[in-house]
């Protein structure tokens, strides 16, 4: 399968021939030049825009760092607020221990006179002296369960003929951001179980949201690789 | 300078290469405009991709091959040329005579055979590459690329013969 003379001779003669091209051909290879140049800027943007995102996954990094360094900051300081808080309930506990009563005393106190001034219009004389004090006693032991007991006025209907039961309710309404109030000298705070709680939520919001960012970058990186790869 | 797309040096390289680079595009196709239209694309190539010129082998080299390479894919897309898979050749070698051919007549020759005879021929016996090359090039077996040349080389003594005989005739 040697080549032989009549091929080597075949090989000179195509190889010393030389085919002018037309004159247009230069044009039209300038041409495809120009616009294969004038798309090269894309592949620039391409660099740069990843660049940016690179540059954007840093700073979203380093917001979420700062974030959770002012989480752990705000934290510290809810533990010592609600530290002397805590102090400051149970000095006050411990020194006042009739507080509590005074300021359950006082809108009861309120209560009762509304109440009684309500009753006092409507009622009979006899039957005043009587539902005052039921009332009164229902007041002084159960605050908070004097609607139930109010407004189906069973004893009242008893003794009166006529009871205005919206003016009473009226009047029980007003009275019920002292029963809030009541209740807030109650509540207790478990500094403990807030803490555990607000810990987690950060810890959690944090991790996902640097998830997400990765996530998010590395589609957008991987997107424009494969479209270069494509061009 | 031609890296850097400097305009008036693609052009000198261009007005230096382009006409032997348009007669091998010739070799390989049978019409002068088409075989113009695949050069200007497969210079491109070669603007596009002066960087990776490693400065290894012949800048000229290197061109041809870029031209070959287009060349061949061009005519497989426009035309899926179907190799038959005859791994058997046989010891096909021209007659010594004497060429009294012109390259007019070369060409005519080499027109007349067919795309996978006459890409084959080229390839082994003009550009000199081998035929696990040649396979590799056009996704056949080294046999494939032998028997396709010898096939190619049968028919051109044909022609040869033919024509010689016509020229014997007329004189």
């Amino acid at each position: 399968m040697e080549p032989n003379k009549l091929e080597e001779d075949f090989r000179d003669k195509l190889n010393s021939r030389t085919i002018q091209p037309s004159e247009m051909a230069w044009d039209r290879l300038d041409a495809m030049l120009s616009v294969s140049e004038k798309k090269k800027p894309k592949r620039n943007y391409k660099w740069l825009s990843m660049a940016a995102v690179f540059v954007g996954m840093l700073f979203v990094g380093t917001l979420l760092m700062e974030q959770q360094k002012e989480d752990l900051k705000i934290k510290e300081t809810i533990k010592t607020v609600v530290k002397q808080q805590q102090d400051s309930i149970t000095s006050e506990i411990n020194t006042t221990p009739l507080g509590r009563e005074e300021v359950v005393s006082e809108p009861v106190k309120n209560e009762r006179k509304e109440i009684a001034t309500v009753v006092k219009t409507n009622v009979t004389s006899t039957a005043k002296g009587l539902s005052a004090t039921v009332i009164g006693q229902q007041i002084t032991t159960a605050p908070e369960t004097q609607i139930v007991e109010v407004t189906p006025p069973k004893e009242i209907k008893k003794t009166t003929t006529m009871v205005d039961v919206e003016n009473l309710l009226a009047s029980v309404d007003k009275n019920t951001p002292a029963k809030n109030n009541i209740k807030k000298g109650n509540v207790k705070v478990d500094a403990n179980s807030l803490l555990s709680t607000v810990e987690g939520e950060i810890t959690t919001d944090y991790r996902e949201g640097v998830f997400q960012t990765i996530n998010r970058n590395f589609k957008t990186v991987k997107s424009a690789v494969a479209n270069r790869n494509t061009e | 300078m031609a890296v850097e797309n400097n305009r008036h040096a693609q052009h000198k390289i261009y007005s230096l290469f382009a006409p032997k680079m348009l007669s091998v595009c010739r070799q390989y196709l049978k019409d002068v405009h088409l075989a113009e239209d695949v050069m200007i694309t497969a210079f491109m190539k070669v603007f596009t991709n002066l960087k990776t010129f490693e400065h290894k082998g012949s800048f000229e080299g290197w061109i041809r091959r870029i031209m070959v390479n287009e060349c061949i894919s061009h005519i497989r897309v426009q035309k899926p040329v179907k190799f038959t898979e005859d791994e058997s050749y046989f010891e096909e070698r021209f007659n010594d005579i004497e060429s009294q051919f012109s390259v007019d007549d070369i060409q005519f020759l080499i027109d007349k055979l067919p795309d996978g005879y006459r890409m084959v021929f080229n390839l082994y016996a003009i550009e000199g590459y081998k035929h696990h090359e040649i396979g590799k090039m056009l996704g056949i077996s080294e046999g494939t690329s032998k028997s396709q040349l010898s096939h190619a080389r049968k028919m051109l003594q044909d022609q040869i013969n033919r024509l010689k005989n016509y020229q014997n005739g007329t004189e």
